[in-house]
């Protein structure tokens, strides 16, 4: 088996999350969100991310508008539609719960253990193994 | 110095070196295709583009006059090459450039196994490849090469392997180069292009040596004409040799396993500048090779995700796929064989037509039948076993020319040759077309005895006759004589016994003899003009009439089937004798006509009611022989062509003799003969023997120890 493909795999589960969450927030064209996920460390590249922000697009998730730019040709700035708004909510809440869920399952002791318990964490995430948040 | 040029990139004008240009292009084709099962392709790549240009800009507002190789590449690199956009990276690895693939994993050698993943049969030969980290091609042909030399025995060993060892996955391992057949260069399946590409040695090498057992084993059959040189031994296995390695070798398919079996590195910069080359050289089919690099981008794509590098092969070769194969290969032999016949064929007329070329001038009389001539060698004969030669040499070499210039010249001249061959035998055969004919009568003193005898004496000069002799090796088969014609030492005029004696009742009581010349030519009067001219002198020394036994035609007398009858009225009464000479002559008749020249000729001189050396009796019913059955009858006629085979023997052996002389007397029982030899250690020999029984049997056997004493004489 094949480490990195399984780790491949994990992230590109978490992509769309991602890059949504960005785009939330405000909005963004394509190299502001690299630059963010370089931020958090998550590198990606832009030809994976163009296919993307397409795919999302098509999907009537974002929306985008050209902004004239003085430096160069026009940019696409992409924002959350309604609907994608709506998606987001769904993947947040399916994070949540699979995070949860996933924490519970390699801490093999069983519930009710005391916060602290050694385990693999995603950097910059609360300890929080056990509470469902809503 | 580079050139710069100005392209238009998204809406606005870039100059960029033309290299980077280049790559730029390339990289964009490269999205295209990655993405062309994308919805929304053109988009994504357009907004790529537009990133690009946007890092241009970048570049440019930094000072930049130009965009160069550099800028295009880092550029190319910070937003991913296709195969790398399904990967997210965790940590600061910045995504190198070329990314090395090395197959070439430092797998422990560990002990031998059957190798499951690669098994042609059983995969023995592909465990053993692995274990001995050779190429398994050449275990398996060694493997085929060693069976067949053991007659089998191996095939148990293999079976004996097969249950032994244990079947395992192994991965790929070391093997560098590996031996395919040749697609791209292929003659019949691209065996030996692809053992030349192993080799790194010229195509031409191999093929030629496969080629030339075959070519040496026609070629030494040549004279028998019989063609079966594939039961030649050596040839044979030689196809069936060529047939197993088809078979056996795997054929490079994809792109990384051409490069594999050229030995080159396996990596994404050569296998795409392999591909690119690929590309340009075929210019035609363009989607075809689209598609072709479209498979091979998303073979390395999941190869890289997989880390596994060769794609899984058929198991086993269809069956049918291998009895198309070795029918291909045998017509492929078959028609190389079909070729060389022709060769021989036309060199053999050839020499036929050089070993006929001093009779020319007997036949020739204008410049345009030499004309005629001339063109018929060069361009119907020699123009296709040239053109044949040509064209063998290149597929041999393995030049591609796509001119077809070339095959159009030789085609043109050969059928400028048909012409000329056609026209060749219209020409002549016209000059045989009417005959003429002139009757002389021959003064003749009435003998005393009432018996009159042909003589037939040599005529002056020397003659050879002429022979083919094509293979020195006193072969019979091939060595054909021209019977009736010998040519003069100076090779000035021609010795023809074209000739016939005819014995009728005479009208009154006294003999009379006619010489009817005849010939032919394209009037009836050049005919009876050339008739007249051929020398036939008579003379009669008492009841001897001496004829010549053949007469001369010379270049101005020209060869028109000159022939001589001799017309010999015998009264009632009266006796006849022919010598036996009579029997060498020879009667053809070579008539030109609207269908052609065709040509009888009348070997057995088959007169119906007489013989010659035997004495005839004119009477009323006809001629008769004179003596009975009781007369002893030597049946001289065989055992004077037995003489002469004789003689021919002896001159075929070359032994040199003085002289040789053997003597039958009529009614008589005696062989006189006396060998002389110039050999030093071979002694006068002088036989007489006298046979008591007179019977001919008696007489073969003393001829024969005669022969035999020749025999011991050499």
């Amino acid at each position: 088996m094949n480490i990195e493909n399984t780790q491949s795999q994990m992230k590109k589960g978490v992509l769309e999350f991602c890059i949504l969450s960005i785009i939330r927030r405000g909005e963004a064209y394509p190299s502001d969100i690299i630059e963010e996920m370089k931020k958090a460390d998550l590198n990606i590249l832009e030809g994976t991310l163009y296919p993307l922000l397409t795919r999302l697009k098509n999907a009537d998730l974002l929306s985008y508008r050209w902004v004239e730019s003085p430096s160069g040709p026009p940019r696409k700035y992409f924002s959350l539609t309604d609907k994608g708004l709506a998606f987001y909510a769904e993947l947040d809440a399916t994070w949540k719960t699979m995070t949860a869920a996933v924490e519970r399952v390699i801490n093999t002791k069983g519930e009710g253990l005391p916060a602290g318990q050694a385990g693999t964490r995603d950097e910059g995430r609360e300890e929080q193994p056990f509470t469902v948040d809503s | 110095m580079k050139k710069v040029i100005n392209i238009n990139f998204q809406g606005r004008v870039i100059p960029i070196e033309e290299p980077a240009y280049e790559n730029l292009k390339k990289y964009v084709d490269s999205l295209r295709i990655y993405f062309s099962n994308e919805e929304g392709k053109d988009e994504i790549v357009n907004d790529i583009e537009n990133r690009i240009a946007e890092l241009f800009n970048e570049k440019m507002k930094a000072g930049a006059s130009f965009i160069t190789e550099e800028h295009v590449e880092a550029i190319v690199s910070s937003i991913g090459r296709p195969e790398q956009f399904d990967e997210i990276s965790m940590k600061e690895e910045s995504s190198s450039t070329s990314n090395n693939y090395t197959g070439y994993t430092d797998a422990p050698r560990g002990n031998l196994f059957r190798n499951s993943k690669d098994k042609l049969i059983g995969g023995v030969c592909s465990g053993m490849g692995a274990y001995f980290r050779i190429d398994t091609s050449i275990i398996r042909v060694l493997f085929v090469l060693i069976a067949f030399g053991s007659f089998g025995t191996m095939f148990l060993l293999y079976i004996i392997l097969w249950a032994i060892l244990p079947s395992k996955d192994i991965a790929e391992t070391v093997v560098r180069r590996k031996l395919y057949r040749d697609p791209d260069h292929k003659v019949i399946g691209g065996v030996l292009s692809g053992i030349a590409q192993y080799f790194n040695i010229q195509v031409w090498i191999p093929r030629l040596i496969f080629l030339l057992p075959v070519v040496f084993g026609v070629f030494k059959n040549l004279e028998w004409f019989f063609f079966f040189p594939l039961f030649n031994l050596f040839s044979g296995s030689l196809v069936l040799t060529y047939i197993i390695l088809w078979a056996v070798i795997p054929k490079a398919v994809t792109a990384s396993e051409k490069m594999e079996m050229k030995g080159e590195r396996v990596d994404l910069e050569s296998i795409k500048n392999k591909i690119q080359d690929e590309l340009q050289g075929v210019k035609k089919n363009i989607d075809a090779n689209k598609d072709q690099w479209k498979q091979d981008f998303k073979e390395r794509a999941t190869s890289f995700s997989q880390e596994v590098k060769e794609t899984a092969r058929p198991a086993g070769r269809g069956f049918f796929r291998f009895i198309a194969a070795v029918f291909k290969v045998f017509v492929f032999f078959i028609l190389g064989i079909v070729a060389l016949v022709l060769f021989a064929l036309g060199t053999s007329a050839i020499l036929v037509g050089s070993a006929l070329m001093p009779l020319k001038y007997f036949i020739v009389n204008s410049v345009l039948v030499q004309f005629y001539g001339w063109g018929t060698l060069l361009l119907f004969i020699i123009v296709p076993i040239v053109a044949l030669l040509v064209y063998l040499i290149r597929k041999i070499i393995g030049v591609n020319s796509r001119s077809a210039w070339l095959g159009w010249t030789f085609s043109g001249l050969w059928i400028l040759g048909w012409f000329s061959v056609v026209m060749l035998f219209v020409t002549i055969s016209k000059e045989f077309k009417r005959s003429g004919q002139v009757k002389e009568s021959v003064q003749l003193q009435q003998p005393v005895s009432g018996k009159l005898k042909l003589m037939f004496n040599k005529t002056a000069g020397k003659f050879y006759s002429i022979d083919f002799d094509f293979f020195e090796d006193n072969d019979d088969d091939l060595n054909a004589r021209v019977e009736g014609l010998k040519l003069s030492k100076q090779e000035d005029s021609l010795l023809l016994n074209n000739m016939r004696i005819r014995l009728e009742k005479s009208m009154d009581d006294s003999f009379h003899v006619y010489i009817i010349k005849r010939a032919r030519a394209s009037s009836t009067s050049d005919a009876e003009s050339f008739a007249e001219q051929i020398n036939f002198p008579v003379q009669q020394v008492d009841s001897i009439l001496d004829l010549p036994s053949g007469f001369v035609v010379n270049d101005k007398t020209k060869f028109r089937n000159q022939q001589v009858i001799v017309l010999v009225e015998v009264p009632v009464g009266k006796e006849i004798y022919i010598d036996r000479l009579a029997n060498n002559f020879n009667w053809y008749n070579i008539r030109g006509g609207v269908r052609g020249l065709s040509v009888d000729i009348d070997d057995d001189y088959d007169e119906v009611s007489w013989r010659p050396g035997r004495w005839y009796k004119m009477t009323e019913s006809g001629i008769e022989r004179i003596g009975g059955e009781d007369e002893i009858e030597l049946n001289t006629d065989d055992l004077e062509d037995r003489i002469d085979r004789l003689k021919d023997e002896i001159r075929k052996k070359e032994i040199d003799l003085k002289s040789i002389d053997i003597k039958i007397k009529d009614k008589d029982t005696t062989v006189d003969m006396h060998i002389k030899s110039n050999a030093s250690n071979h002694k006068a020999v002088s036989t007489e023997m006298d046979a008591e029984d007179p019977s001919r049997s008696a007489n073969v056997q003393i001829l024969f120890r005669a022969l035999n004493l020749l025999k011991l004489a050499r």
